[in-house]
């Protein structure tokens, strides 16, 4: 079944009024791994941030729908209440607020009813295991004077505790060495097997599919998706790079 | 910590760790050796006098009315403020701060809350006396301005000696829109990310332990 469908998507930088992206279109299936590739300031970032609604990217065209329902000019909590979970490239640090009160907030408006504590903090042990972090993290304001490896365990963290069925990964590698990296893809990947989510990867490079396996790879490039295929989409990446798919230079049928 | 009462206008302290509470418009404070102070008191007048070798770590949190303090500082004392702002109306605070001595550590670090009706002037001076040395000075004043008002802020450094460490930080603010989008993709509402915003701003930096007195 469909989860994601973005249609013809026009979307706008509000500071500058530049066209970032233009008849965009993308589709994720339940339960599936998709994939967007692009170069360095291809607008791989504005996805993310437009399907969250960032106040600073204006949608002047186009649809979102989420499960069966139009959700382009939703807030962005509404938004995330719906499942939708952006693990952004360089994750905010909050000073003076602790990720413990950050997820106690987002849980009982999730649910709305107070947070059981006991089982709350029963299940932040069982993660902060998994992920090979002392469970007084929880305790720590949020991002805050964290390496690249913890902010990722943190977001990792609240995947765990949000249950998102959509995690949207801009960057995932960035900032993470070699044990990190293979902790948060193998934690990523039982996430996916338990809650049966969907995920979407948005990379410049494909070290993280030797472990979230994509169904399939779009290129981004010139504001909109220019090739779209299986994983084979991956190797063609790493022999000829990204300059193959411009528009024009080769057929994208090919 | 221990709740005192002050009556007195004059108190001494020494190794102590102490909430105070007074009612007078007037108190001065003599230190000896380590001493904590939880001031929840509502004097407008604080007079704090630190011997030789002392250490004062001063705690304020969400103060609501204006306040003078004056903190004179003999060599090799080591002063240490933690003041948060939470106003209701016009609030006044001044800090004067005086190195009289050598090897002085001086640290002000005072954050502004301004919303509903509060506005702020908040003054802090740090005078270092001629012929001193060794003596480092830290002042940091944050407002974060939610409704607007006017806040003024005014850190001066009147230094007299040729030899001083001195550093200060000032600003004004609204709240950060990317901390605001960054806690709703988690799913919270907008009025509670700005609640969570404004509260972590007010108690950042204060320990556990001044806390669990408030």
């Amino acid at each position: 079944m469909l989860m994601l469908e973005i249609k013809n998507l026009k979307v706008q930088a509000v500071d500058n009024k530049q066209i970032l992206l233009n008849e965009f279109n993308l589709e994720i299936k339940d339960d599936q791994i998709v994939a967007i590739m692009g170069k360095n300031g291809a607008g791989k970032s504005t996805i993310c941030k437009t399907l969250l609604g960032d106040a600073s990217y204006k949608i002047i065209e186009g649809q979102i729908i989420f499960n069966n329902e139009d959700i382009t000019q939703e807030t962005t909590d509404k938004k995330a209440l719906k499942g939708i979970y952006l693990l952004s490239q360089n994750p905010l640090s909050i000073k003076g607020v602790s990720l413990s009160e950050m997820l106690r907030m987002a849980i009982s408006t999730k649910t709305n009813k107070a947070v059981d504590i006991l089982a709350f903090h029963k299940k932040i042990k069982d993660i902060c295991k998994k992920l090979e972090i002392p469970q007084s993290f929880i305790h720590r304001d949020v991002n805050y004077n964290m390496s690249g490896g913890e902010r990722k365990k943190s977001e990792l963290l609240q995947v765990w505790m949000l249950e998102p069925s959509l995690v949207i990964l801009d960057e995932i590698d960035s900032g993470l060495d070699v044990d990190s990296f293979k902790i948060v893809m193998n934690s990523l990947l039982e996430y996916k097997k338990e809650y049966k989510a969907s995920i979407l990867i948005i990379t410049h490079n494909t070290k993280v599919f030797d472990y979230l396996k994509p169904d399939v790879i779009n290129i981004l490039d010139n504001q909109k998706i220019v090739a779209s295929a299986d994983d084979s989409l991956a190797k063609l990446v790493d022999d000829q790079g990204f300059e193959a798919f411009k528009i024009g230079k080769k057929d994208l049928d090919e | 910590m221990n709740k005192i009462i002050v009556e007195n206008d004059v108190i001494s302290f020494d190794n102590e760790e102490v909430v105070i509470e007074s009612k007078n418009p007037f108190l001065k404070i003599e230190v000896k050796n380590n001493v904590v102070i939880l001031d929840k008191s509502n004097v407008s007048n604080l007079e704090i006098t630190m011997a030789k070798d002392s250490t004062l770590k001063y705690y304020n949190y969400q103060a609501k009315y204006s306040k003078n303090i004056v903190v004179k500082m003999q060599s090799k004392a080591n002063f240490k403020a933690k003041i948060s702002l939470l106003g209701k109306q016009d609030v006044s605070w001044k800090v004067d701060t005086y190195m009289l001595g050598n090897n002085i550590k001086n640290e002000v670090d005072i954050k502004a809350l301004s919303k509903d009706d509060a506005s702020y002037k908040i003054e802090v001076n740090g005078h270092v006396k001629k012929n001193t040395k060794n003596n480092l000075m830290n002042e940091s004043i944050q407002v974060l301005n939610v409704n607007g008002n006017k806040c003024e802020i005014i850190p001066n450094m009147l230094v007299s000696s040729k030899e001083v460490m001195a550093n200060h930080a000032a600003s004004i603010a609204h709240i950060n829109e990317n901390e605001i989008f960054y806690l709703q993709s988690k799913g919270i509402l907008l009025q509670d990310a700005k609640k969570l915003i404004e509260e972590g701003f007010i108690k950042e930096g204060f320990e556990d332990k001044i806390l669990q007195n408030i």
